[in-house]
This record gives C-alpha cells, structure tokens and sequence, in this order.
C-alpha cells in the first residue's frame, strides 16, 4: 500500500483571477500519477495551488501529513511537490550545468564550487533521460520543450516526490510529445508521482494510474479503471461540436492578386508562403524548436526582417509595432497574460491598437460607446472594469476582441488553441471563423495538430530547406 | 587572433586612451611617474571591484565615496583619541561591513530600488559623521604617514593583485560569484529557486565594502587626516571605471579584467585632463557621457 | 594553454618596457633633472609651466586669483592649468600628482592644511617647487602666508571703529566664523579679540560657525540670527562671500538702515559695490593682489633662490572713506 502524500479536505480556494475550487476532495499517494480531465478552468486552477497562486477559504490541505496553511511554492517544494508549467526561466549568465545546480535550495555553507564535477553529473544527469545537451553551453539556444524537459529532470535530481505538470502538450509537436511522455514514463518508474494538467488530456492518457474529470470547480468524477479511460470523453456531458467549414469560393486569379506573400528565414529555414484572403492556413511544424524559429521569423525576429508582399506593395517587417502598421496582428506570447496592459481597463485593452482608427487625434472615448454597445460586436463577454481580476477565459476572449475590432488583414496565433481549455478551443475557433468571412486571414501556429486541423483551409508542412505545399489532410 | 580582436574591439576606448597616453609620454607631454600611477590605479581599481560586484548584484550604488568619507572621519578621530593605528584600520573595515550589511537588507528585504537607497545613504552619511564629531576635518599626528617612500604603495599594490587574483576565483570558482550574478540577472527567479537572496546580497556587499575600506585605509594614512569629503570625488570616476569596465548592470554580467582595464584607463584619462590643464568640469562631464553611453548601450556591449 | 600564458607574457614584457621607456626624463623638457638645474635655470623660467591646485573654482576669491595668474603666465610665455580639489584630500593628492606627470615646473598649493605633505614631498623629489599660500605646512619652497589672527584683527578693528563712532559704543555683533581650518579659526579668534578690546561697550551676542563655502550658508543664518536678536545691528564675517549673502538677507528684512553694518574679508567685486554704494557692507579687508606676487616668487624660485621664511602678504581696509582707491564703479 503506497503512502498517503497530498491529501485534500473539503478544500475551498481562490486564485488571482477569482477562479474558485470548492469542495475538493483528493488523495494522492506517493507514485501515483493522476491527470485533471476537464473542458474549463478547474483543470488548471488545481495545477494553480501548487504555483502558489491559491488563497485557501476553507478546507485543509496535508502535504506528508504537515498542514499547508499557506500555498506558496516555497513551502511545496519542502515538502518536494515541484510545479512545472511552459514557462521555464533559466539564467543567462549561468551555463546549462550551472543553471541545473545553482537553481535550488543550496546551504549557504558551501563555497567553493567544482565546475568540472557540476558539469560532470549536469551531462550523467541528461544522458540518464536520454538528453544530449551541451552542459557547458548557454540556456540562450535551448528551445521551449528542452528547457522543461530539463526543468522536469532537475526537480527529479532534486529529490521530487511529486511533479505538477501544467498543460506541457500545448507547445509539444508530435516529436517532443514522445520525448516528453518518454521521459515521463522513466520518472514514474523511478517513483515519481505525477498530477497533470492538460488541454489536451488524451495525450496522457497512457501514463496516468487515475483521471480525475472537473468541471466548474469540482471534481465530477474520479475513474480509476484504464479501461473507462477511453471513455472519458463521453462521460462528459456537453460534446466538442463537429466543426465543419466550408472554405470561401476561390475566385482565381483575383484571389492570387490579393494573396498575402510572406518571406523569412533563420538559420537553416526559409520561409515564403502565401495566404488569400479569408482563408485559414495551418502551418505544420514537426517539434517545439522548428514552431520556435518559425515563429520569430513571423515575429520578424529572423535573420532578415519579414517581408510582406501583396500585390505590387511590399513591406519589411522587423518588429510587432510594425506587423501591427501593416495591420497584421501577432497573438500568443509564451505568457498569454503579458499580451494584457494591467494598468488599463478592459475596454482600454481591446480598444489599444484600434485607437489610431478611430481617432487620429488620439480622442477615441468618444467612439467608445458606440462600440461596446453593438451587441453584435460583443456577444458572450460581460465586460468588468479590472482587468487584473481576468480570469483564463476572459484573458483571451478580451486579446480576441481586441483583434476583433482591429479587424487586421491578417492574424497570426501561436499555440493560442493548444493551451486553450477545450471550452475556449471551441469557442475561439468558431470567432476566428467569423473573422474570416469579413477578409481575416488566419495563419495557425500550433503544437496541437487536432484543434487546427478542425478549421484549417490549407495545411503546409516544414520540408528540408524550404517549406513543402501540402494540402489538408495529408500531413 | 580572433579572440584578441573581439578583446581589442571590447574594450576599444580603453585602448584607444592608453595609445593616446603612451604617445604623449613618448613625445614627452607627460613624465610618467610609476609611483603615482600605481598608487592611483591601486586605490582606483579597488574601489572599481567593489562597486563592480555590487552592479553585477543589480545594485548601482552611489553610497560608496560618502561609506569612505565616514569610515576616514571615525578612524581619524579613534586615532587622536589615542586608539592604535591597527585598530582604527579595523574599524575602517567594520564601518563599511556594517553599512554593505546595511544595504543588502534595504535592498533585498524591502526590495528598494538601490538608487534611490543609495543615494540617501549618501546624503545621510555625508552629514551624519560631521555633525556627530567636533570636527570635518580631523588630522592626526604626522609620525603616522608612511607613504611617500614608494613601499606602502608596492605594498598596496601587491595587496591589489592578491585581490584581483581572488575576485577571479570568487567570480567563477565559488557559489557566492555565482549567486552575485544570479541576483543582478533575475532576483525574482533566484529567490524562487530557493536562495536566500536576503542573506546572499549581505554576503556580497559585506564583501564589497572589504573592497572599499583597504583605499580608505590608504587615503587615510597618506594624508594623515579624516574629512567628510574625503573621496567624494571617486564616486563618478569609479562609475565611469564601472562602465567602461563593460560591467552589465541588471544582467550579472561582468569581469575582472574589465574592471582593472577601466580603472586603469580612467586613471590615465584623468592624467591627461589634469596635465592638460582642462577644468573639473570636464572631467565631470566626460565621466557623465561615458556612464549614460555605456549604461545605453549596455545589452549590445559584449562581455 | 601554453600559447596563451606566453602571448599574456609578451604583452605584459612590452607593456614594462613602453611604460619605462616613458617614465625616463625626456630632454629638453620641462627641466626636472638635477644635473642640468643650475645651467639652465634662465632657459627655464622663460618656458615654465605652473599649476594651480585651489580648493574650489566656485568661488569669487579664487576664481580671480585663477584669472590673475592666468593672465601673469600668458605675459611670461609661461603654461597655466589650474585645478580645483573641492576640499577633498584624496582628490589633492591625486591632482598634485597629475600635475607633477604633467610636467609642472611649480606647483600653487592654496591647500588648507598638511594632508597633501606626502604627495608634496613627493613632487618635490620629482624636482617640482612648491609653493604654499594660505597655510603654511612643512613643505614648501616659498610660503606666501597671512597672519590670519591679524587679518581677523583688522576686520574686528574696523567694526570696531565703526560701532563707536556710528552706534556710540552701542553696538550688538554675531560673528561668523568657521572651524573647518586653523586659519579660518585664527581669523575668528582674532575678530573677538579685537572687538573686545576696541568696542567694549558692545556685546557680541553669539558667535556662529557657518562652514568654509557653504553657499547660502550666509543667508539662512543671518535669517535665523535677525529672528533670534531683534536689535542685531552689527554682523562681522570671516569671508565677504558669507557677507555678501547676509547683507541680502539684511536687506530683506527691511533693516538696512545707516545703523547696521557688516564687516568682512576678501575684497571680491560685490563687497566693493555695496561699499561703494555706501550699502549695509562697511568695510573688508582686502589682500594684496596675490597674483603678481605669486608670478614673482614663481619666477624668483625658479632662478634658485630659496625663501626658507614665511613671506607675509599685505592687506588694506576698505571702507567707504577710501573705496574709491580700490574701485571704480562703471
């Protein structure tokens, strides 16, 4: 019989963005690895308690049968819970092996450090889990999924007993999926408990010994069977609705005219693909680090600025502010939070970009009101007058009005499906939708082929040297 | 080759300086004295390190000069109290350990931002010392210089190599090099991770004030006096040594051998100013140029 | 690794060698070398250079000896620079240092006490003349000194005389004086002593300490001091910047009557105005023009002469009755 570790009593809590848990009941023993299946926030919120981003209303909460009164991280990771999310920052002045052992709990009583033995065990440690990384080099080049995948590794160097996984799928292409699962695996084996979070929980499915399905704040149902897993999908009441879309009529040549050409490159990749108006391309990346470089080239981070062509025009693109001037619209900052302004209003928020086209001379209140009261314009979102209280859900229904109203000729999104819940995925993907039937393009960046897949005209997939056409379904 | 290109390109005005000096000494514009010199870049490239490794913790210190003025007053004034020269030393020492403790825990545990701490730690310590004596200026007893015969200066000079040699190792063979940079790069993450940045940063400006009590020390038995004024005037120069150095501020960066190279170009660029006959004003006015270029350019200056 | 200590080698070596090849005394220079100092003694003082290190640059005193010399060296032919210390030993040191690589052949040192004897005696080995004014300290090869006690005697003497004849003896003083040097202190010491002995019906009501200067010192003291003594009607300052500023303050308050007067030392170009203008200033007490003096002994010290004693600069009072012998208003 395994050891009780975490066990929670009636627990009742509040996080920054009054995302409330009530009456939650859990128990994980040591080694146990468990998954959240769930369609809106309560998956993530639960991951939330362990970041630290929890304010207990009631309840109890044991951690190796000590009381947590308070969630920090600080005290989880005495107790050895360690919560791991997309967001991992390593120190530049730091080498790899350097940022593996200095970035933990260290007695100040040790003085001398032996480099060669840090980057000795640093290389033992990433061979153990199958990683090839250059112990000596800096954290500057890893990409996004090597970086947690060695996040993973160090909190399990650091003795982990339990690891909270916040939807790691969403910037996983199928190839780092492996590697993540993969290692995975090896660390259940060695004991490591696992509670996950996803938005995509299907992939987790293989390494989970329970699921926990919630929903609205609860846990609806606890499934311990492996063989109700395939089940759970069904179990949950409200299904993912069929998207069907029928692509705009193509009307060549005028289309070609009007198509969008646009040219980059970074290192070993070019980039020159065209968009028509209207439609919705998904570009397929084969892992994290190819998405990576794909997206700064669009960014116009690449070696050479993005040039966009349409028609006769062409503009060279070198930074956001830019993109935004030639009305192409960026979403999906590898914090989704920091794409808000805290200091303003919602309003403000989804007005920012649109201010010069409603009023050159900088007077937009005026049109404000005429704005926010087209119910057309504002369907399904209350507007609140914090924006720092947002919570998930709004997070993005308020960067999506944004982009609404600026109505850009072409919007670009970066892993915006895969790390939304599936409540939002639904959600977002019939808005962009409508964007498409007033001229939107849409360019899709995402890990998650499924979710792009449902509404994407077109799919291009990443080739050796240049980029390969390749139509739907095909990749 | 390649890396003695990118070493020249670095540190290209610190160069360019030095080329300018030595041109001028061949010419004969200036007589080089190596006396002064090393005395000067001694006491400068000491208080250069400690200011250094306070930027590199993320801290931009302007307490330092006013930390010298008030530790030279206290000793001075223990000395004609009739307290052993050793001792009014160690009290140097202590005073500045005291106030970098001091300035670690404004600075991490109410998470001021050091400017602004350090600026009226200045401004406090400045007037404090001269109104708690009954005096500014203190002179003690003549028998108590033992400069000007060139020893104390090879001595510091010695003392100065030792310490550059240990900077060296303390930046990259220790834990407390490593939390320094840590601190200066990304105080929030440091702290997440678990280290106690409240007890680090004391650590890291205890040992930064080491650095600027052994010029204070000099200074003080040179001129045989304490005045609150004493070594005001290093603060720009040291900032501008700092920068010059190519000393990241705000991202951890930073090394040794910068920090000797700008203390030893302003030293010389000082020099010339002064023989040159070329007002304060100037000298200030260049020091202010070179922290603003430095400090703008910052991010694209390699290190 | 071989490779690198070896190259770290070679341009530590060339580097000793560039830096002694310029540390030797080049010929035909500014003329440091013992051997050669007595027969080219003549050519030397035609191709001179002089350096000037003052407190401050600030202030009007200063500033006009900074112009005065200046001025001299450019009629000799001679090389001028000035620096300024802003009473931080450290930072005299390291400019009397500057100096002496920069080839000075005298050095002006209106320092105020004997911190700077090392980095003095220190040039003096470089063959480097010194010369002191203001204070006199152990180094030195020519001294221009004021007995400050007499000068503090002087502008007491002239309160004095002013309080018996204008305020029948009734006269009710705040000294200023300052105890950041032995001089300044001898000045204010000298100023009690003669209002004592000459203005014995007068009381001096409080003496202050305003700092060497501090500007604005004068103007929030003499405020402080006018709300303090309401029948404050003498004021009598260790320096006219300090003065200056108080008699604004004086006149400010509405009591600049022929009945308040304010005495002083320096002899800077506003002290004189007021006086001229027969204003609340009286008197001050104003030195010898030091520049020539000090062009002279530059000249005198570097033909060889040796001036072991102390050479007394003079001074005038100045005050309405002979103001027009010092200065001509425009």
């Amino acid at each position: 019989m395994r050891k009780e570790l975490l066990r929670l009593v009636n627990f009742h809590s509040k996080n920054s963005r009054s995302e409330s848990l009530e009456q939650l009941n859990m128990i994980l023993r040591r080694g146990e690895s468990c998954l959240l299946w769930g369609r809106d926030y309560t998956g993530h919120s639960i991951t939330d308690i362990f970041r630290g981003d929890a304010e207990i209303l009631s309840g109890k909460l044991w951690l190796n049968q000590e009381e947590i009164r308070k969630c920090t991280q600080e005290n989880f990771r005495k107790g050895r819970v360690y919560y791991i999310d997309v967001y991992s920052e390593f120190m530049e002045t730091l080498d790899l092996a350097e940022n593996m052992f200095l970035l933990k709990n260290n007695h100040l009583k040790k003085i001398f450090l032996n480099q060669k033995a840090i980057h000795l065990r640093a290389k033992e440690i990433l061979e153990q889990y199958g990683l090839s990384l250059d112990v000596w080099g800096s954290t500057k080049s890893l990409g996004v999924v090597e970086r947690v995948l060695v996040k993973v590794i160090c909190s399990v160097d650091q003795g982990a007993q339990l690891l909270v996984l916040n939807n790691l799928s969403s910037i996983c292409g199928r190839q780092d999926m492996e590697a993540l699962a993969k290692t995975l695996r090896q660390i259940q084996k060695e004991g490591v408990g696992l509670l996950i979070y996803d938005s995509h929980p299907e992939r987790f499915v293989d390494i989970a010994e329970a699921i926990y399905l919630v929903d609205k704040g609860h846990i609806v149902k606890k499934i311990y069977d492996r063989e109700a897993f395939s089940l759970c999908e069904k179990i949950m009441e409200e299904k993912i609705q069929d998207l069907s879309h029928e692509p705009p009529e193509k009307e060549e040549g005028k289309r070609e005219e009007e198509a969008i050409l646009l040219c980059g490159s970074l290192g070993e990749f070019r980039m020159e693909i065209s968009i028509f108006p209207g439609e919705v391309l998904y570009l397929s990346a084969l892992n994290g680090q190819e998405q990576e470089v794909l997206c700064k080239i669009l960014k116009g981070d690449g070696d050479r600025k993005l040039v966009i062509r349409r028609g006769n025009a062409r503009k060279v693109c070198g930074s956001s502010r830019e993109l935004v001037r030639d009305r192409v619209g960026f979403w999906g900052e590898v914090d989704l939070h920091k794409e808000l302004f805290p200091n303003l209003s919602v309003k403000d928020n989804i007005l920012m970009p649109s201010v010069r086209k409603i009023s050159k001379m900088g007077f937009y209140k005026s049109g404000e009101r005429f704005i926010f009261n087209d119910h057309e314009f504002l369907k399904e979102f209350t507007l609140v007058d914090d924006s720092s209280t947002l919570t998930d859900k709004d997070v993005l229904k308020t960067i999506f009005y944004r982009w609404k109203l600026y109505n850009p000729r072409l919007l670009i999104l970066n892993n915006v499906l895969s790390r939304a819940d599936v409540e939002m995925k639904e959600w977002i993907s019939s808005q962009l939708l409508t964007m498409t039937r007033r001229n939107t393009s849409i360019l899709l960046l995402e890990s998650a082929a499924d979710d792009a897949m449902k509404i994407a005209d077109r799919v291009v997939r990443i080739g050796q040297g240049g980029m390969e056409l390749s139509e739907k379904g095909e990749s | 080759m390649r890396k003695i290109k990118h070493f020249l390109w670095d540190y290209k005005i610190s160069f360019f300086v030095m080329c300018i000096f030595l041109m001028g000494c061949m010419k004969g514009t200036y007589q080089m004295n190596l006396t002064f010199l090393l005395r000067q870049i001694t006491y400068l490239t000491f208080l250069t390190i400690g200011a250094s490794i306070e930027m590199m913790s993320g801290d931009f210190d302007l307490a330092f000069a006013a930390q010298i003025s008030a530790s030279t007053v206290t000793a001075a004034y223990l000395i004609t109290l009739g307290v052993p020269i050793w001792a009014a030393c160690g009290a140097i020492v202590v005073l500045n350990a005291l106030l970098g403790c001091l300035k670690g825990i404004l600075l991490t545990r109410y998470r001021m931002p050091s400017i602004i701490v350090t600026l009226a730690l200045q401004v406090i310590l400045l007037n404090l010392f001269s109104g708690i004596f009954p005096e500014d200026k203190i002179n003690f007893l003549k028998i108590y210089r033992y400069f000007g015969s060139g020893v104390m200066e090879y001595v510091f000079g010695g003392l100065l190599i030792l310490s550059v040699l240990g900077v060296f190792f303390f930046l990259n063979y220790t834990y407390y090099g490593k939390y320094c940079r840590m601190l200066g790069e990304n105080m929030v993450l440091a702290e997440k991770s678990g280290l106690n940045i409240q007890a680090v940063s004391m650590i890291i400006h205890m040992a930064s004030s080491l650095f600027f009590s052994i010029p204070a020390i000099g200074i003080m038995l040179y001129t045989g006096s304490g005045n609150s004024y004493m070594g005001a005037n290093y603060l720009y120069k040291v900032l501008a040594a700092v920068c010059l150095g190519g000393i990241g501020y705000r991202n951890g960066k930073g090394k040794v051998s910068g920090m000797v190279i700008g203390a030893v170009t302003m030293v010389v660029l000082l020099m010339m100013l002064t023989s040159g006959g070329y007002l304060k004003r100037f000298e200030i006015i260049i020091e202010g140029i070179i922290i603003l270029f430095f400090l703008g350019t910052g991010k694209k200056v390699k290190t | 690794m071989k490779r690198k200590l070896l190259s770290v080698l070679l341009a530590a070596t060339t580097m000793a060698m560039l830096l002694a090849g310029c540390s030797k005394t080049p010929s035909g220079g500014g003329g440091t070398s013992a051997e050669s100092e007595n027969s080219t003694e003549v050519e030397e003082s035609d191709d001179a250079k002089i350096g000037f290190l003052a407190p401050n640059l600030q202030n009007e005193f200063f500033i006009g000896i900074d112009n005065g010399l200046k001025e001299g060296c450019a009629e000799k032919g001679w090389e001028y620079v000035s620096v300024s210390f802003d009473n931080d030993s450290a930072a005299a040191v390291s400019a009397i240092e500057n100096l002496v690589t920069g080839q000075c052949d005298v050095i002006i040192a209106m320092v105020s006490d004997d911190s700077c004897d090392s980095a003095l005696k220190a040039a003096q080995s470089e063959g480097v003349k010194i010369m002191e004014c203001g204070v006199e300290t152990e180094v030195y090869d020519v001294c221009l000194n004021t007995d400050q006690r007499g000068i503090g005697v002087e502008i007491g003497t002239m309160a004095s005389d002013w309080i018996n004849t204008q305020l029948q003896g009734a006269g009710k003083v705040v000294v200023y004086t300052t105890y950041q040097n032995q001089d300044m202190q001898d000045r204010g010491e000298g100023i009690q002593e003669a209002l004592k002995e000459k203005a014995k019906d007068a009381k001096v009501l409080e003496v202050v300490d305003i700092g060497k200067d501090v500007v604005g010192s004068g103007t929030s003291t003499t405020e402080n001091m006018l709300q303090k003594y309401a029948d404050l009607n003498t004021i009598v300052c260790y320096g006219d910047a300090a003065a200056v500023e108080a008699m604004e303050a004086v006149k400010a308050a509405g009591l600049n009557t022929d009945d308040f007067g304010i005495f002083a030392c320096d002899g800077t170009e506003q002290a004189f105005s007021a006086i001229a203008k027969n204003d609340v200033m009286r008197g001050t007490v104003v030195f010898d023009p030091l520049p020539p003096l000090m062009i002279e002994y530059c000249e005198r010290v570097l033909g060889g002469e040796e001036f072991p004693e102390v050479i007394a600069t003079g001074t005038n009072n100045v005050t309405s009755a002979n103001i027009k012998e010092f200065y001509t208003s425009e």
